[in-house]
């Protein structure tokens, strides 16, 4: 008796390597699906880290806080000033982490 | 002879240019011409004249007489005096009609010129009273020959003439009376007489006796018509009586409307009718003749047509209720039907007139459907038929109680029906498995129904739909929902919707294929002609859009939504969906019929399959491009974790090459998109494995748990024995998927191994060893059906959790009301709750309780003194 494996279909499932599982501060909903903006989660609507270890959803969250005046640039739950934590991180898509900058400041 | 002689005399003489000339009376269009002339002097001369007066018809004829004399001598010139407009000249003025016709004479003679007037007969002296008495005699010699039907030895000319010259005579009136007097006599007696014979016989008879003297009659009076034509013509007709008028009123009043005889005569007519009722035959000769003679006689709306009706309702009524009393209902209406086409029949073939007909089919429809309503719409009896399916039957029944717009009465006795058929169906357990085959059976012989026996009617086709709602959204506490009240009918039409989708044409189930139906369906038939050819995709989608009209009637698309989910889960990750055509046509029904929020988790799926295929592609080539040689054929299905129905992560101790592989991947995947990280989910994955069997190479598709557990006996001889402890160890499953797994390898119809000691269940005392004699006809074998089959706990799971959605859904509902309306009594919030959520199923009081309960636990709201809800803010 002899087996080999010749084909092997495995299923995986992704999700956001946070530190911690939890909901972003901003809209209440789990990193892993999205912001109440998007449809899909994924590239679609990914996550911001910031140095303070906060992370939040990208495009409909975060960033729409940090355009507005108010908002001084900082962080929302520590209000320290927000600054993405390393390219790595921030996010998936190619284009997001030109746009990051754009609204972080430096 | 000597008055109407002198006047034809009168008009040789004096119209030189006869141009018109007319015996009707009426006829006075050149009067015109004469108005002009001389308005005043005919009056004035009628005036003069009164006993002329009287006999207007002969007076008008002399004028007439006298108008082309007026128009040709005007132009001849003033001299010739107009002798009718001038009867102020004439001295003779208060003369009688025989002087009068003398006057053009002198009229003449007083002009300027003298007129010689040429063969001119002076009147002959004879007594008009003679004159009619003579020509009488003659005329009553004949009329005794007519009445005895003896030999015609007269001359009808003769007879004629005389009668026109009497007429002439002014003595029309005379002869009138003569004759109807003679005429009377007649009827009264011999006639009579005759017809009184029969009295002491059946009505039949007395009927036939008179259709006897009628016919003797009719033939009688043709004679007297010929005779007295004349008389006819220019007496009666002005005044608006005739010889035939005359003749059949004669009839009439002395036989027909004798105390006696009336009633028998129209008794026997109506006898020939219930006869030809009870089965007798009917002289169908002698009821022609019959009802002939009452229109002649103008008698048969006044005297036949009451009686008829009269009697008809009775004979009617008396059938309706025997009839209805011993017949079942199918054999009632069609004993009806029979009655009324048999009673509409004989109203044509008799010519009976439209109002008959009328009236005798209100009657008709009165007794044997209005009358017999709360019969006809028996629910029991109706439900039988129901029952039996027959269409046909239905059909009748419907359209003669639509006859009196009564076809809606059904409904009541349908929808129960309906309802009580898919209650049945819907809460039957042991047929858990057949219940979306039974519904369509069901929905597609109501359809049937509808179509065929109801005409489309509108009433029942809302009633239909109506109660079908009803029990499909009915649910019960069962041990098959596991406690919860979700509907069974969702989750069922959920899973035949997989069977389809996996099975394609095949799995269509043979009672309801279309090819083994095409009898079945008279409407459908109908219909779909022009798909009559079939292959296998529109077979699918014709099922599909079956399963669809079920699925518009349930509530709650929740269940329906969670079971499909998992189903369209496992279908993509198996790879197992017949067509992924039919996929998308589903889940584009699916998107028309519940919008595109119910169908954004499920694209997402399609939409994660097919990145991951992109992924795998791209992984292979660079893997090439660096020249590593694969040892397995690895694909990994990346799903987004939301969209996807939640699995349990199954710890399994995953073989080192194959882990290496995956962790190779997965190291891929991660610097290809950052910030994320793979959670592989093992027991969704499936493999081909190829084994080397003592009987032969097999390649066989099993679950990754199977592959597993069969890898472990790699390089073992035959007859080693692996015990259950050992196994549980190497592969570091949890003991319910360990036994579910080597169940699937041992205990199934197919068993690449072998247990010891033999049994259906799993015990951890068992030891197994390979199945050497393993053989299959087949090279490929799929054995990993365990892995798509549903467990029970998965059922339930799906189930609790669909309840618990609802119950998060409910909650929500009550806080979104409280935010509007601040402070709200119970009732009411319960009813707006019901409502708010209506479309994701009814809810129970019950059920809203406890959550708004939950939600003053959370404080959300809180009771006030006054028994009222308040939100919290």
């Amino acid at each position: 008796m002899k087996v080999t494996i010749r084909e092997w279909n495995a299923v995986a499932a992704w999700r956001w390597d946070m530190p911690d599982d939890d909901v972003c501060g901003i809209c209440r909903n789990p990193y892993d699906s999205t912001c109440s903006k998007c449809k899909f989660p994924g590239d679609e609507c990914p996550l911001l880290l910031g140095e303070c270890n906060h992370s939040f959803h990208m495009k409909h969250c975060i960033l729409s806080w940090l355009k507005q005046e108010s908002s001084l640039e900082k962080c929302p739950m520590c209000r320290q000033p927000f600054k993405s934590k390393g390219q790595d991180a921030t996010s998936a898509g190619a284009e997001q982490p030109l746009q990051a900058p754009d609204s972080s400041p430096i | 002879m000597s008055s109407a002689d002198s006047g034809t005399l009168k008009r040789k003489h004096s119209v030189s240019t006869q141009q018109k000339l007319s015996f009707t009376a009426q006829q006075k269009p050149n009067s015109t011409a004469t108005a002009a002339l001389s308005p005043t002097s005919k009056r004035a001369r009628r005036e003069s004249s009164p006993q002329e007066a009287a006999t207007s018809s002969i007076m008008s004829t002399a004028d007439m007489y006298s108008f082309p004399s007026k128009r040709s001598s005007v132009p001849n010139g003033k001299e010739i005096v107009d002798i009718t407009s001038s009867p102020d000249n004439s001295p003779a003025k208060p003369r009688n009609g025989m002087m009068r016709k003398t006057a053009p004479s002198m009229g003449v003679n007083a002009g300027p010129k003298r007129l010689m007037v040429k063969n001119f007969r002076p009147v002959r002296k004879v007594d008009p009273k003679d004159f009619l008495d003579q020509t009488w005699q003659k005329i009553e010699a004949a009329l005794n020959t007519i009445f005895r039907q003896g030999e015609i030895d007269f001359s009808l000319e003769e007879l004629y003439r005389g009668v026109e010259n009497l007429c002439r005579q002014n003595m029309a009136r005379d002869v009138k009376e003569r004759l109807v007097k003679k005429c009377k006599e007649y009827v009264g007696g011999a006639l009579k007489a005759k017809v009184k014979e029969s009295l002491g016989r059946t009505n039949v008879d007395v009927l036939r006796a008179t259709l006897q003297a009628w016919s003797t009659w009719h033939d009688q009076v043709q004679y007297l018509d010929w005779i007295f034509c004349y008389l006819d013509r220019s007496y009666l007709l002005p005044r608006h009586e005739s010889l035939r008028d005359i003749s059949i009123g004669l009839f009439r009043t002395i036989v027909f409307e004798h105390a006696k005889l009336n009633p028998r005569i129209v008794d026997g007519a109506c006898d020939l009718v219930a006869a030809d009722r009870t089965g007798g035959e009917l002289d169908s000769d002698m009821f022609k003749k019959t009802v002939g003679m009452f229109h002649d006689m103008n008698v048969y709306t006044q005297h036949f047509e009451p009686r008829l009706l009269e009697l008809s309702q009775e004979y009617v009524m008396n059938w309706a209720d025997a009839e209805s009393d011993q017949k079942s209902l199918p054999e009632y209406v069609r004993s009806a039907r029979a009655l009324m086409d048999r009673e509409m029949q004989r109203a044509d073939l008799y010519r009976l007139p439209n109002t008959t007909k009328r009236d005798l089919l209100t009657l008709l429809e009165d007794h044997l459907i209005s009358r017999k309503e709360e019969r006809l719409t028996n629910q029991d009896e109706f439900a039988d038929l129901l029952e039996a399916n027959a269409v046909e039957d239905l059909e009748l029944l419907y359209s003669l109680l639509e006859r009196r717009r009564l076809g809606n009465k059904l409904r009541p006795g349908f929808t129960k029906w309906i309802e009580d058929e898919g209650t049945a169906i819907v809460f039957d357990e042991k047929e858990q498995e057949n219940m979306v085959i039974q519904l369509l059976t069901l929905k597609r012989q109501l359809d049937s129904f509808w179509k065929v026996s109801f005409h489309r009617d509108d009433e029942l086709g809302h009633g239909l739909r109506e109660s079908f709602e009803l029990f499909m959204n009915k649910t019960k506490k069962t041990s098959a929902s596991w406690g919860t009240d979700n509907s069974k009918t969702g989750e069922m039409i959920a899973k035949y919707v997989d069977m389809l989708l996996r099975g394609g044409a095949k799995a269509i189930p043979a009672q309801l294929s279309r090819r083994a139906s095409t009898k079945v369906d008279i409407a459908e038939a109908e219909e779909d002609i022009e798909d009559a050819i079939y292959d296998e995709d529109t077979e699918v989608n014709s099922q599909l859009d079956q399963v669809l009209d079920l699925f518009r009637f349930v509530h709650g698309k929740a269940v329906f939504e969670a079971f499909y989910k998992k189903d369209l889960a496992r279908r993509l990750l198996m790879g197992r969906s017949a067509s992924a055509d039919a996929e998308r046509s589903m889940l584009s029904r699916l998107k028309t019929e519940c919008g595109a929020g119910f169908t954004a988790n499920l694209e997402q799926m399609f939409r994660d399959i097919e990145l991951s295929r992109e992924e795998m592609a791209s992984y292979k080539m660079i893997c090439e491009e660096r020249g590593q040689k694969q040892s397995l054929d690895l694909n990994v299905n990346i799903l987004s974790a939301s969209s996807w129905p939640t699995y349990p992560t199954v710890p399994v101790i995953i073989p080192s090459e194959i882990k290496s592989a995956i962790d190779k991947f997965e190291a891929h995947y991660k610097s290809k998109h950052s910030g994320r990280k793979l959670e592989l989910k093992h027991a969704l994955a499936h493999c081909q494995i190829k084994a080397k069997f003592p009987k032969g190479n097999k390649e066989l598709v099993v679950s990754s748990f199977q592959a597993i557990v069969l890898l472990l006996f790699n390089n073992r001889p035959a007859d080693e024995h692996i015990d259950y402890n050992y196994l549980k160890e190497a592969t570091g499953l949890p003991p319910a998927e360990l036994n579910r797994t080597l169940q699937s390898l041992a205990c199934a119809k197919l068993r690449p191994l072998t247990k010891h000691p033999k049994g259906r269940d799993i015990n951890p005392s068992d030891t197994f060893t390979l199945n050497s004699s393993f053989s299959d006809p087949k090279y490929r074998i799929k054995i990993n059906t365990v892995q798509l089959k549903e467990t029970a706990a998965e059922n339930k799971e799906t189930h609790e959790r669909v309840a618990a959605d609802r119950n998060y859904e409910t909650q929500a509902a009550i806080v979104r009301i409280l935010k509007a309306r601040k402070r709200i009594s119970h009732a009411e919030l319960v009813a707006e709750t019901i409502k708010a959520t209506r479309n994701r199923g009814t809810l129970e009081v019950s059920g809203i309780k406890r959550n708004i309960d939950r939600l003053i636990e959370k404080e959300f709201l809180e009771r006030e003194d006054d028994g009222l809800y308040a939100y919290i803010a």
